[in-house]
């Protein structure tokens, strides 16, 4: 069995019964080399074709007033649209929060297992993990994976007492600390709209207002984005969720806005 | 708490190759060239010794039996460990009821292996799983997870609620993250308000809560029809929810149509009508063609 002994790597955890590290251990195939085995699994091309749901846009920022983060919802397996409803910002915690791009199931799992992690350090320390922390946690897990096929591109976001921060940490065992990032496949299209609009001081509604649109437009030119826009900020008290609002709905609510602002451009 | 079905399976590290490896240098000599007797029966002739057993692919020495003899040296044979048997799998859920359905066909390739093997597997009193993909890793993930569910029931003392159950099929699922599970699971049942669930899944475990959820070969036919017909997405006037026996009807209609166009569906359906009273088997026949 893979060795993940370091996900017990604490002195308090070492004792745990060996039934624990039984169940977190993966089956491996039984080939000469299991690593170079995943790229021939995923192969399209295959008579057993195997798609692992994929995510897509995803955005966060820091601004005066916290972090924004904002998502699409759309989960593609080839040219199939798995699903047009996931939760990409995942939950890990009251006052943390994680994005999904790349294998949902790679997300899902590594990060409710961080919100674990997490867990068992405030009971161990008696205070909350900072963002940092945590990240770094998530980072060194995939990071002893490295090769064996995992695909994640994830944000960690959350305040802490140092304050907000954001942590963009990948597959690669990449782990990055920034005022903003986008990840996915739209990511270059929300980029363009984040970077042009993006001002430390904005107000909280129109910081929500960029990172809608941001995704809105990635949804828009990106084929494997789209669904809805769902929409967290992270105050100091914890993150609060403020919207989910279907891209049918915003495109046309924008075009009418746009339509407005003519006429009364026109009439002037 | 081991689990029994999880006994030393599958091999942690790079394998060596001990069977071939000891072929190779058995062939190695000038006399036996390519046109000698191959396999360990040869291993054994060109040393005289009792070649080693060729262990089962699962066993912890081995991994081995992978790499058979072409022309003068050991070659890896390609790992194939999967196909594809066929067959859709759904699963419905309504305001108080859940409905879980799957064909009866397996084939592979062409051919239609059996008429009868239903997809649909019943869990308790709350909660039936169906199965689509491959059916050899299909019966084995149910094995597996039976297995979990007694374990859990036997240590919480209760049964185990849908919700709980979700979980469990998506950690079973990732277990197997880096050689999957060629099965698309999806579960229906009554959550513990008794409001009617679905999850479904992806092959490594992803998964989400729904109303409904359609999986293998008619996957792609039958989710727009009920997305439209029974989740009414993107009707700007909703109609009233479906009832149970509008719900069982709906299940008929898109077998039969999909029975027309998939030719991996067909023969019969068997489907487990999920209420507060337990769960109740039906099936109707299908085309056998």
């Amino acid at each position: 069995m893979a060795d993940l002994s370091f996900l017990h790597a604490t002195k308090a955890s070492a004792a745990l019964p060996a039934q624990e590290m039984e169940e977190a251990s993966f089956a491996l195939p039984a080939v000469a080399d299991p690593a170079a085995y995943q790229s021939q699994l995923y192969d399209p091309a295959s008579a057993t074709p195997l798609h692992m749901a994929h995510g897509t846009t995803t955005l966060a920022f820091v601004f005066k007033h916290g972090v924004v983060v904002a998502v699409d919802s759309r989960a593609t397996q080839g040219q199939y649209i798995g699903s047009q409803t996931v939760k990409k910002v995942i939950e890990i915690n009251p006052y943390l929060l994680g994005t999904m791009a790349g294998g949902a199931a790679d997300c899902m799992f590594w990060e409710r297992e961080l919100g674990r992690q997490c867990r068992l350090y405030e009971l161990r320390n008696k205070e909350r993990i900072s963002v940092r922390a945590a990240s770094k946690i998530l980072g060194n897990i995939v990071y002893n994976y490295k090769g064996m096929g995992l695909s994640m591109g994830t944000m960690v976001t959350g305040c802490d007492a140092s304050g907000f921060s954001l942590f963009y940490v990948d597959s690669d065992g990449t782990r990055l600390e920034g005022q903003r990032f986008s990840v996915g496949s739209g990511s270059t299209f929300a980029y363009g709209v984040l970077d042009s609009g993006f001002r430390w001081d904005m107000e909280p509604e129109e910081a929500y207002d960029l990172a809608r649109r941001a995704i809105y437009h990635a949804t828009h030119r990106d084929a494997y984005s789209g669904g809805q826009v769902n929409l967290y900020h992270v105050r100091e008290e914890g993150w609060v969720k403020i919207s989910a609002d279907n891209v049918f709905d915003l495109h046309y609510g924008y075009a009418a806005e746009a339509a407005a602002e003519a006429d009364a451009e026109a009439a002037a | 708490m081991a689990f029994p079905m999880q006994r030393e399976l599958y091999l942690p590290t790079v394998p060596t190759l001990t069977v071939s490896s000891q072929m190779h240098s058995g062939l190695s000599g000038p006399s036996l060239g390519s046109h000698g007797p191959s396999g360990p029966m040869a291993a054994r002739l060109a040393t005289g010794k009792q070649a080693p057993v060729a262990p089962s692919r699962f066993s912890a020495a081995s991994s081995s039996s992978a790499a058979v003899t072409v022309g003068s040296g050991p070659k890896t044979a390609a790992f194939s460990p999967y196909v594809l048997n066929g067959g859709t799998a759904l699963a419905l859920a309504g305001k108080d009821f859940c409905i879980v359905a799957g064909d009866t066909r397996m084939s592979a390739g062409y051919e239609i292996h059996t008429r009868n093997k239903p997809k649909t597997y019943r869990i308790n009193d709350k909660c039936s799983i169906a199965m689509a993909g491959m059916q050899a890793d299909a019966t084995n993930l149910i094995k597996m997870l039976r297995f979990r569910i007694a374990m859990y029931e036997r240590k919480m003392g209760k049964p185990m609620s849908t919700q709980s159950l979700a979980q469990l099929v998506s950690t079973t699922l990732y277990r197997r993250r880096f050689f999957p599970i060629y099965a698309f699971v999806v579960i229906g049942g009554l959550d513990e308000d008794g409001v009617g669930s679905v999850y479904g899944y992806d092959a490594v475990g992803s998964f989400e809560r729904s109303t409904c959820c359609v999986q293998g070969s008619g996957t792609s036919l039958l989710q727009p029809v009920l997305d439209n017909q029974f989740d009414f997405k993107n009707h700007s006037i909703k109609p009233d929810e479906l009832t149970l026996d509008e719900s069982i009807d709906l299940v008929k209609d898109v077998f039969v149509s999909a029975g027309e166009r998939d030719i991996y569906t067909g023969d019969s359906v068997e489907m487990h009508i999920i209420t507060a009273d337990g769960v109740r088997v039906e099936t109707f026949d299908l085309k056998r063609d």
